[in-house]
């Protein structure tokens, strides 16, 4: 047994965006937590755009904010524009989104880590996971510290054996400017991880000074802006606006012309890139009938005039990079502060996990953000989380926590990253979800808070809340199902006069929902001045919704309710698919890889033939059969 | 469980009732041995693989011979079962068969539940389920014919007849879903109008080809037939000219058909169930009048209703009742050897009810044209073209259906002023459904169509 210098219950490897969920979740439930990283400056550095949320990742900033997250409460109290998206659509598809003041941010972060008391910040750079007969037992820093542990969550992102392209020039590098992480890459390898090689990019950064933004389309915050978090009442921070420009052909050219010294086109580059974040090399070369790309102008911060050029990742040389800037209107005098450039990454083949993020084959070992192959703060910050819960679960002894699919987008996130892997970084959308009409911004909370609760995540003043909420919404559901309108109601009038509906005969509120036309904030009209002032808006959307939404929900929950007899099977976990007849080899290699806990898991594992499947349940359902002593006795 | 542990298992693989050839089949390791035993001694008991050889079959017992029987062999794995395989095609009855049968479990062989021996084939990679439910058809094949509708669908023919329409499908829901899950992006915006069109036009296709099914149906169910009429005025006798074949009693006093008569013909490859009844005369007779009722609901289930008058007599109230209370496809002269002229008269007074053909169940004369006519009537109902996949599967109508409705759901909440999102739900079912068909289609599949089809991200 070595000397240890100190001794932690969970050890978090990395302060970004995966680690930061993942230590404060495992020190809120009571594990002794450290977190080590290479600078305590940059922690929750966001090392892209300085935004977060948008179409299905502000539904998992939601849900990681029902289970305790700070991802939430942080933008909420360092954003600096918010927007709600898709608000002429439906509530389903409708989520927040917010650009940040960069470092701010970053020093929200940290002084909310900071207040857990059992949660330890250290800087240094981790060479080496200690382990013991398939179990982790620590970890080694550079500066020759050993540092122990039950349960270590790596949380990379970019820096595993990270290469920065810039033009031809190429050089090792974290991000720009900083270290590598290049002996725990070997470290991994030798382990035996299946490592994978991930590309991302990002944009040239401006001087604001230089931007002529009268070429530009001012592009507002919202009104009153929608917040991230549940606990936030209201935003009440001044708002910056961005600015939507577009690219010209003369750009398009310039590109063209120059794809030789471009190191994604030259071979250079070997990594997968995100097709949802493509360079704009890309975009000129695969969508050559499209005349312009559009660009946003997005402030990196009140205290800075540095703003970053969303839209135009690129690798091209810098000068190249400086040249092309000018080219877009408005931007003729613009100063580059930085160049764009593209990064490749180590990540392990996030078929390696367990659904709760441990490892199969060490054993305290958790992955979490872009080393599964994730891309955006969001679906790391997700994975940072599931992490650091079960870290600590582990630690006390206790069985993994797993969000079902149909319960949250965390669970979906995870659940396609163990059970098909990634070929490029994964994005979540919306429309990976099966019940999208169900997994909401609005009743996030309604979803995980119970789960958040039970886990010691959320403090007792947020569970009496909640409480109330939860009573005052079947009040409201209450009302809405007993209650009639007619002409002579309370509220007609006006509700009449700004919707253009007539209502001929009396209808009870609950049927009005269901109009397309009518939502909460119409609705909320004909609700009598008592019952207004005590609910939340955003609990009136949730019931509203529920009554809208409650034939397609109650349709796809028979739907699913027929597969889940099956789906909810488990799978022995002695069971040898090389033993069973009639499987291919194929099918055995992919079934071996991902070894699903479930049928339904199995069902999801990319390649798997519906015969093989067929063959897996009959097997599954022959050994269960053995089993059983009253069949077996037959 | 490996295939070699399996027992060897046998039954009888044509289903009950069928005249002509019987066939047993016997699967597993012991398949050959079984089959020697039942074998007549001094007979050559080698086997070449796929070679019929002409057999006498005994009882081990008593050496006595039961039939005369074509013995084939299949060897694992080139069997249906992909284990070693014997047929054994003979001509007995069912009487002859079931024996066979008895003998071969005598020996060691188990009987087989129903569907082991797909089972078998599915567990030894020889089929995967939309095969394994297509043979099922073709083990059904009562006709050439069906068979041939049965080996397209092995084929595949439906799934490469569904593809363009769940291609265009999947194009809607790409559409679609980038509008909802890309609103930053610099996408076209959606023409809704367009879009409602183009929906309602995949819908008309699978309408399309759900209607085969009622084709489908014909062929592997059989069409049912009516045949109604006065008492005497022929009927039975019209139907054994049809069958060609002596099955119903006939004689020359009223009312002696007293039960409902079903049998199967084949017209063109089609199997036609005539339901043969008895006359719809008034009586108090109670088994005559049990004949009656069943003659009324005889004409609801049937797809085809012909109703029968003797060119002997002329025109009764009733039988102009008849024609005007019933959905008559065809009205048939019988009898008319006998008086042609009247015949003739008769044909002219129905035409304004129904196409009228005469024949003489006697002669045979107008026989063959009245088989074409029932054949013609069949087919154009169902608006069918042999090039075209036919549905035959009640589980493929199901999903077709299910996803037709799923469709029109969709179209009425963009009617309505619903958003993406709900239409989208009610699009992803539908694709689900046409899945059921031609293997699932997955969401990455849709969210590579969504980033080949437009320029997306910042």
């Amino acid at each position: 047994m070595p000397y240890f210098d100190e001794e932690f219950d969970v050890l978090v490897i990395g302060a970004g965006h995966a680690g930061c969920e993942a230590a404060h979740a495992a020190a809120q439930m009571g594990a002794k937590t450290a977190i080590v990283t290479f600078n305590l400056d940059l922690i929750a550095q966001m090392s892209c755009n300085p935004a977060i949320g948008g179409i299905a990742k502000g539904h998992l900033v939601r849900e990681l904010d029902a289970l305790g997250g700070l991802m939430g409460k942080v933008i909420d109290e360092t954003g600096i524009q918010f927007r709600l998206l898709n608000r002429s659509r439906g509530p389903a598809v409708q989520a927040p989104r917010a650009q940040a003041d960069r470092a701010l941010y970053r020093q929200q972060m940290r002084r909310a880590l900071e207040a857990i008391p059992n949660l330890y910040l250290r800087q240094g750079e981790v060479v080496e996971l200690l382990v013991e007969a398939d179990r982790i037992v620590g970890v080694e820093l550079m500066d020759g510290r050993l540092l122990r542990a039950q349960a270590v969550v790596v949380t990379t992102g970019t820096f595993l054996n990270g290469l920065i392209h810039i033009g031809q020039k190429r050089y090792s590098a974290g991000r720009h400017g900083e270290l590598p992480s290049i002996k725990l890459a070997e470290n991994l390898r030798a382990l035996g991880f299946r490592i994978m090689r991930l590309k991302t990019g990002t944009p040239p950064r401006l001087d604001s000074r230089t931007i002529d933004l009268k070429a530009f389309e001012e592009q507002p915050g919202d009104e009153t802006p929608t917040p991230f978090s549940f606990t936030t009442k209201a935003i009440k921070q001044s708002q910056i606006a961005c600015y939507i420009g577009y690219t010209t052909q003369g750009v398009h050219q310039m590109i063209r012309d120059n794809l030789s010294r471009s190191p994604l086109y030259s071979g250079q580059i070997v990594g997968i890139g995100p097709r949802y974040c493509p360079s704009i090399e890309d975009k000129v070369v695969k969508f050559p009938d499209k005349d312009r790309h559009q660009l946003f102008l997005e402030p990196e911060g009140r205290n800075t005039y540095e703003t970053y050029l969303n839209g135009f990742s690129t690798s091209l040389p810098a000068d190249l990079q400086r040249e092309l800037v000018h080219q877009i209107p408005g931007l003729e005098n613009a100063v580059m502060i930085r160049p764009g450039y593209a990064i490749e990454y180590d990540m392990i083949d996030p078929t390696e996990l367990w659904p709760s993020l441990e490892t199969k084959s060490l054993r305290g070992l958790f992955n979490a953000g872009q080393i599964n192959g994730t891309t955006g703060y969001e679906e790391a910050a997700a994975q940072g989380l599931i992490a650091g819960i079960n870290a600590a679960r582990l630690v006390q002894q206790q069985d993994p926590v797993m969000i079902q699919r149909d319960q949250g987008y965390i669970g979906i996130l995870i659940d396609d990253l163990v059970t098909q892997g990634v070929d490029e970084p994964y994005r979540m959308f919306t429309s990976r979800a099966e019940q999208r009409l169900k997994l909401r911004i609005d009743n996030a909370d309604e979803r995980l808070n119970a789960l958040g609760e039970s886990l010691g995540l959320l403090d007792a003043e947020r569970c009496s809340e909640y409480a109330a909420k939860a009573k005052r919404k079947d009040q409201l559901r209450d009302y809405l199902r007993r209650t009639a309108i007619s002409q002579r109601s309370e509220g007609y009038a006006e509700f009449s006069q700004r919707t253009g509906v007539q209502l001929a005969e009396a209808v009870n509120l609950a049927q009005l929902a269901k109009r397309p036309e009518l939502g909460a904030e119409q609705l909320l009209l004909l609700l009598p001045v008592a019952l207004r002032g005590d609910c939340q808006i955003e609990e009136l959307v949730t019931v509203v919704t529920d009554f809208k939404y409650a034939g397609y929900l109650s349709a796809q929950e028979n739907t699913e309710a027929r597969l889940a007899k099956v789906a909810h099977r488990t799978i022995p976990d002695q069971l040898q698919y090389a033993q069973l007849s009639g499987l291919s080899n194929e099918m055995v290699e992919r079934l071996n890889r991902v070894r699903p806990q479930t049928l339904g898991q199995a069902m999801r594992i990319p390649g798997i033939t519906p015969a093989a499947l067929s063959l897996l349940t009959i097997h599954v359902e022959l050994l269960s059969r053995q089993s059983s002593p009253r069949q077996a006795a037959q | 469980m490996r295939p070699a542990d399996f027992k060897t298992i046998a039954a009888i693989a044509t289903p009950s009732g069928y005249g002509g050839i019987g066939i047993i089949r016997i699967s597993g390791v012991e398949a050959l041995h079984y089959t020697r035993k039942l074998i007549r001694q001094g007979e050559t008991k080698t086997f070449q693989p796929n070679r019929a050889a002409l057999h006498q079959l005994i009882n081990p017992a008593n050496e006595q011979v039961l039939d005369e029987a074509l013995v084939t062999y299949f060897r694992a794995p080139h069997s249906f079962t992909g284990e070693d395989v014997v047929e054994l095609s003979c001509h007995g009855s069912p009487v002859v068969l079931a024996e066979l049968l008895r003998l071969l479990v005598s020996v060691g062989a188990d009987l087989a539940q129903p569907g082991e021996f797909s089972l078998r084939a599915f567990l030894n990679q020889r089929l995967d389920l939309t095969q394994a439910e297509a043979v099922h058809d073709l083990i059904h094949a009562q006709t050439a014919y069906q068979a041939q509708v049965a080996v397209r669908q092995l084929r595949g023919e439906l799934s490469k007849q569904l593809q363009p329409i769940k291609q265009a499908l999947i194009e809607l829901i790409v559409w679609f879903e980038s509008s909802v899950e890309f609103v930053e992006d610099d996408l076209d915006s959606l023409d809704l109008a367009h879009f409602r069109e183009r929906l309602s036009r995949i819908a008309e296709q699978i309408t399309r080809l759900a209607n085969s099914f009622r084709t489908g149906r014909l062929i592997r169910s059989g069409a049912k037939l009516a045949l109604i009429g006065r008492p005497n005025v022929g009927k039975s006798s019209l139907f054994n000219a049809l069958l060609g074949t002596d099955r119903a009693i006939v004689t020359p006093l009223p009312g002696t058909t007293r039960d409902t008569l079903a049998e199967s013909l084949n017209i063109n490859g089609i199997p036609v169930r005539l339901i043969d009844t008895a006359g719809l005369r008034d009586t108090d007779d109670l088994i005559e009048k049990l004949g009656v009722e069943r003659t009324q609901t005889a004409v609801a289930e049937a797809d085809l209703v012909l109703v029968v008058v003797s060119a002997e007599s002329t025109l009764s109230n009733e039988e102009l009742d008849l024609f005007q209370a019933l959905p008559v496809s065809f009205g048939i002269v019988n009898k008319c050897d006998l008086a042609d002229k009247q015949a003739a008269v008769l044909q002219q007074a129905l035409a304004a009810f129904a196409p009228v053909l005469r024949v003489s169940a006697l002669t045979g004369q107008g026989i063959d044209s009245l088989r074409q006519a029932i054949y013609q009537r069949l087919v154009s109902a169902a608006e069918f073209k042999t090039e075209d996949a036919i549905i035959t599967n009640e589980r493929h109508y199901t999903a077709l259906e299910h996803a037709l409705a799923s469709l029109r759901e969709a179209e009425q909440d963009l009617a309505r002023g619903f958003t993406e999102e709900i239409a989208l739900a009610n699009l992803h079912q539908a694709l689900r459904q046409l899945g059921v068909i031609t293997g699932e289609t997955l969401i990455g599949d849709i969210i590579n169509q969504i980033f080949s089809t437009f320029c997306i991200g910042k």
